[in-house]
């Protein structure tokens, strides 16, 4: 576990560069931001006793962050608690709606949709980006890269459409939930007649002459 | 304090009357190149300690914070903009040799402003009583003459439910670290300093006052004696480094 407060900063760090840098090549985003500037929004991750903290202002974001212990919630203009499992649940959702989640969430709730909506909204201008890195040269290479990019975001769309799809499908010829239910008791039922058949059996086998002079005593069948 | 008259300068005891006097000295001497051989001596780890202490401020926009020791304005340049337009930041330190390169380093970056420059000692800070909402002295407690007076006075000026962050050198939580850690203090870091600065002599003090410093805890108690409460610390880099935080409540 992280407890060295300077790793934690080299984390931080680390990503507010990254997405700094991705603002910088979105100047629509980057626009955006000015209407968030000034507010802050604290993730808690209680099983982790971790916070991170990003604060926005004009033009960029700031990461923080640190062990719970030195966190005031009043610092924060939102506030999310909840297991790091549920996070990322809440990442993969791919929906700025809490519903259905067990976070928490305090404070401000606007701000957080909008900076979720415009993390989701980057587009980045490679373009520009390779342009400042590689000079003119760079030009034939971000053209690739811009192609690239929108084949594999198509891809991933169609990827995703075609597996919905498939879902669907499958599930319309599956059997139904009622007639899976039914067979699932009549299978229960069968073994249990199995079962007492079996121990019926295992009886007779054990106590022949038991079985004789019951047989002697029964009536006789004509 | 050792005691009314003597006081450590580097291994050497000196009288306390002339300790800032020396220490002014070893200032104005690497004020030049103290960003440049910050960053050769830590291998660039100090910008992550400021860093946490910045994470750890809980500064909010339109606070003041007082950066006690900011010499050329790491920590002020992060706070300028975290406390915005509203807030103020004020850069203090003894030394005007640092004072004149952290004011111009950040000009230079064009953060200008909501920040002024004072110079003035620890001990003696000239500021209203509650006046700061935080108040960072980082690698600078050490070179004070009078540690518990200036904490004192640190005391006074914050506001009630304000923090002192106190980022400094502190001792290292193993052995084996200890032993390197005291082989590059005092053979490679001396050597450093004459390679890239043409002086040794401030640098081997610069060693010499890390190990007189107190350590986490005595630190820690210190805090408490000034009148701090909620007083904790962190080891960083294995207590190479330690962030001591206290509350005025």
């Amino acid at each position: 576990m992280l407890k060295d407060p300077a790793l934690l900063s080299a984390l931080a760090s680390t990503i507010e560069y990254t997405i700094n840098n991705a603002l910088r090549y979105d100047p629509a985003s980057k626009n955006q931001l000015h209407t968030l500037a000034g507010e802050s929004i604290a993730i808690v991750i209680t099983d982790q006793k971790l916070v991170a903290q990003i604060t926005i202002f004009e033009e960029t974001l700031s990461l923080a962050i640190f062990r719970l212990e030195h966190f005031e919630e009043n610092a924060a203009s939102t506030v999310l608690k909840g297991e790091l499992g549920e996070f990322i649940a809440l990442l993969k959702k791919n929906s700025p709606s809490l519903a259905g989640t067990d976070v928490e969430v305090q404070g401000n709730v606007g701000t957080l949709e909008s900076l979720q909506a415009l993390i989701q909204n980057l587009d980045i201008d490679w373009q520009d980006a390779l342009h400042e890195k590689l000079g003119p040269a760079a030009a034939p290479l971000s053209q690739v890269i811009l192609d690239l990019s929108k084949y594999l975001k198509t891809r991933t769309r169609a990827n995703i459409d075609t597996v919905k799809h498939f879902i669907e499908h499958e599930a319309e010829l599956g059997v139904h939930q009622v007639e899976m239910s039914q067979f699932k008791k009549n299978v229960s039922v069968l073994r249990q007649s199995t079962d007492r058949l079996e121990a019926k059996i295992q009886h007779l086998l054990r106590h022949p002459k038991l079985n004789e002079a019951q047989s002697k005593h029964s009536p006789k069948a004509h | 304090m050792q005691n009314d008259e003597q006081t450590h300068f580097g291994f050497d005891t000196v009288k306390a009357s002339e300790k800032s006097g020396r220490v002014a000295e070893v200032f104005h001497s690497v004020a030049a190149k103290y960003d440049i051989m910050n960053d050769l001596m830590s291998g660039g780890i100090h910008r992550l300690w400021k860093r946490a202490t910045i994470e750890q401020s809980a500064a909010r926009p339109g606070q003041r914070i007082l950066d006690i020791a900011g010499g050329t304005g790491d920590l002020t340049a992060k706070f300028s903009k975290i406390v915005g337009n509203e807030g103020h930041v004020v850069l203090a330190d003894i030394n005007s040799s640092m004072l004149n390169v952290g004011r111009d380093k950040l000009l230079n970056k064009g953060i200008a402003g909501n920040v002024q420059f004072v110079q003035a000692d620890a001990q003696y800070l000239p500021f209203p009583d509650n006046y700061f909402n935080c108040i960072t002295i980082a690698f600078g407690l050490r070179n004070v003459t009078d540690k518990d007076e200036a904490l004192r006075s640190m005391y006074r000026i914050l506001k009630p439910g304000g923090r002192l962050l106190v980022l400094e050198f502190s001792k290292p939580q193993n052995d084996l670290i200890e032993k390197f850690y005291d082989q590059y203090s005092f053979r490679i870091l001396p050597t450093m300093g004459k390679i890239f600065a043409d002086d040794a002599e401030s640098y081997r003090y610069l060693a010499e006052s890390i190990r007189m410093h107190p350590d986490q805890e005595t630190l820690k108690s210190m805090m408490q004696d000034a009148g701090f409460e909620k007083t904790s610390f962190q080891n960083m880099t294995n207590g190479i480094v330690a962030l001591h935080k206290g509350i005025k409540l």
